[in-house]
């Protein structure tokens, strides 16, 4: 999977907790501000966790100010459990 | 739900208090906590007048309950007669029960917070042994001091601690090395990974701190023999064995986890519920000949209001009324929250949620998920998402647990505090079965 797979999964699962259309999310959207409360960041990083079949932390997402950074970090992640 | 009213009085609140809360882990979303008004027995009421099952009891501190009557006339009455001096008349009283009734405290010191305690602990074990690293574990808990909170050691080489993304227990900060250059961090309950390390650099450990049940990391219990085998280990190779029963203990009983399972670590740090829960204590209790440092003046252990009286008070009061008629304080507590138990795994049964409830009675913990859990790391992230949405969702209908699913009853705890858990706890598990098949 490649990075902009990557983003692409993030954006999607965003857009499904949040009800939006994932194209309509900008990746460069800063995390903390893109309105999601606990629960939901929980369900969307839990479900990226399912879909890229990494463990991440609930709270790794927040580390990143932006979608693309984050997915940059997963990137990373997957290379390196390969 | 939290309402607008508590809303706009903790965005007032929010103006001079870093977040709206008094203290704060690495859990970067916005929260509201709940601002309450008054409090009985088992129950709290919020701003609204929205009444609440207490199983939260101030992270597991309040094992007195709200309101209860002895202690807090024991409180008033110190108020009034001796508020504050540096040592007073209660003293000897206090320590005596401690020392009867925890198998370690041959000699103890008292402070405030259980993060104190334990940099005091390791402190004294240096000092004993004359070596500089101590040995900690996987998901347990021991203050929020820059040594020995959060990071993530390799499975592979050097049990080597460090910071890494996304760590709940991780923070900005922290004193350069400060984690890295103190401990070694191992995962629990193998006592064959302890004496590998033991094997390779027992002469640079000074310590080995544990949970003896770690509560932090989702209630696990220890292996059978593991308490038992890490004591001797510790004898071996002349590490300090430190149980940190700042949850352990009074809440496994008033001889902590030592008693329960027969081992006696060589110092034992106690906070939280040692006294009661209604004001701040923590005890540095251990062998006669190790706390002789203290005596000896050879190790500094300071603090404007250590011994304080309202504090000592507490713990007379809180040991005489948890200690009366042979511990009956507790064991009906047990009886009660035991029942809860009961009731919510029969709930999840119904709502088709995988629950497990695991651990002491007096500190167990609830997890989503089908087995019990027998080993920290096995506490996964998918396990711990599933348990905060429960525990949110405990609250929005009336009962509130602990960080992240702990539940921790008190002594007044009654057969109607179980009726109210067991009219409301089904639909907590039913909302939290919704999340849990929508991230399937």
């Amino acid at each position: 999977m490649s990075k902009e797979d990557i983003i692409m999964t993030i954006k999607s699962e965003i857009g499904a907790i949040l009800m939006q259309d994932a194209d309509s999310i900008d990746e460069e959207t800063n995390l903390l501000k893109i309105g999601v409360s606990s629960i939901q960041a929980l369900k969307i990083i839990n479900r990226i966790r399912k879909k890229l079949d990494i463990d991440i932390s609930p709270v790794a997402m927040f580390e990143y100010k932006t979608i693309s950074a984050f997915a940059g970090y997963l990137y990373e992640c997957r290379e390196e459990a390969v | 739900m939290i309402s607008q009213r508590n809303i706009e009085y903790n965005n007032r609140v929010k103006q001079y208090l870093p977040g709206g809360v008094h203290y704060n882990f690495n859990l970067p979303w916005q929260e509201t906590p709940l601002h309450f008004i008054k409090a009985n027995d088992s129950r709290v009421w919020d701003i609204d007048g929205n009444e609440y099952l207490d199983l939260y009891a101030r992270f597991g501190a309040l094992i007195i309950g709200h309101g209860n009557e002895e202690y807090n006339e024991c409180l008033k009455e110190t108020i009034d007669r001796i508020l504050s001096v540096s040592h007073c008349d209660i003293d000897a009283e206090a320590m005596e029960l401690v020392a009867r009734y925890v198998p370690s405290a041959e000699m103890i010191r008292f402070g405030l917070s259980g993060t104190e305690i334990v940099q005091n602990a390791l402190r004294l074990a240096r000092a004993w042994t004359g070596k500089n690293r101590f040995v900690r574990f996987e998901g347990h808990y021991h203050g929020n001091a820059d040594n020995i909170m959060g990071g993530r050691a390799p499975r592979k080489g050097e049990p080597v601690p460090s910071d890494f993304i996304g760590d709940i227990k991780g923070t900005a900060g922290r004193a350069h090395e400060s984690l890295e250059s103190q401990s070694y961090l191992l995962p629990w309950n193998d006592a064959s990974v302890l004496e590998e390390l033991l094997i390779k650099k027992g002469d640079e450990i000074a310590a080995v701190i544990t949970e003896p049940v770690c509560v932090n990391g989702g209630s696990v219990m220890p292996a059978p023999g593991y308490l038992k085998r890490v004591r001797e280990l510790c004898d071996k190779y002349n590490a300090v064995l430190i149980f940190d029963e700042i949850i352990t203990g009074f809440r496994m009983g008033l001889g902590g986890a030592q008693k329960e399972f027969g081992v006696i670590p060589d110092i034992t740090t106690l906070g939280k519920a040692i006294a009661g829960g209604g004001v701040p204590v923590s005890a540095l209790a251990g062998k006669k000949e190790i706390m002789q440092l203290l005596t000896d003046k050879k190790v500094i252990h300071a603090g404007t209001f250590n011994g304080y009286p309202l504090g000592t008070a507490a713990v007379k009061a809180t040991l005489e009324i948890l200690s009366r008629n042979n511990g009956r304080a507790i064991a009906g507590m047990n009886e009660k929250i035991e029942l809860m138990h009961d009731v919510m795994r029969s709930e999840a049964a119904k709502a088709g949620l995988p629950l497990v409830i695991q651990g002491p009675p007096g500190c167990a913990a609830f997890h989503c998920c089908e087995d019990v859990i027998e080993n920290t790391c096995d506490y996964t992230y998918d396990i711990m998402t599933l348990d905060i949405i429960l525990n949110n969702n405990l609250s929005k209908n009336g009962i509130l647990v602990s960080t992240f699913s702990r539940i921790y009853p008190n002594i007044s705890i009654s057969m109607e505090d179980v009726e109210w858990f067991r009219e409301r706890v089904g639909a907590a598990l039913r909302e939290t079965k919704e999340a849990y098949d929508e991230m399937a």
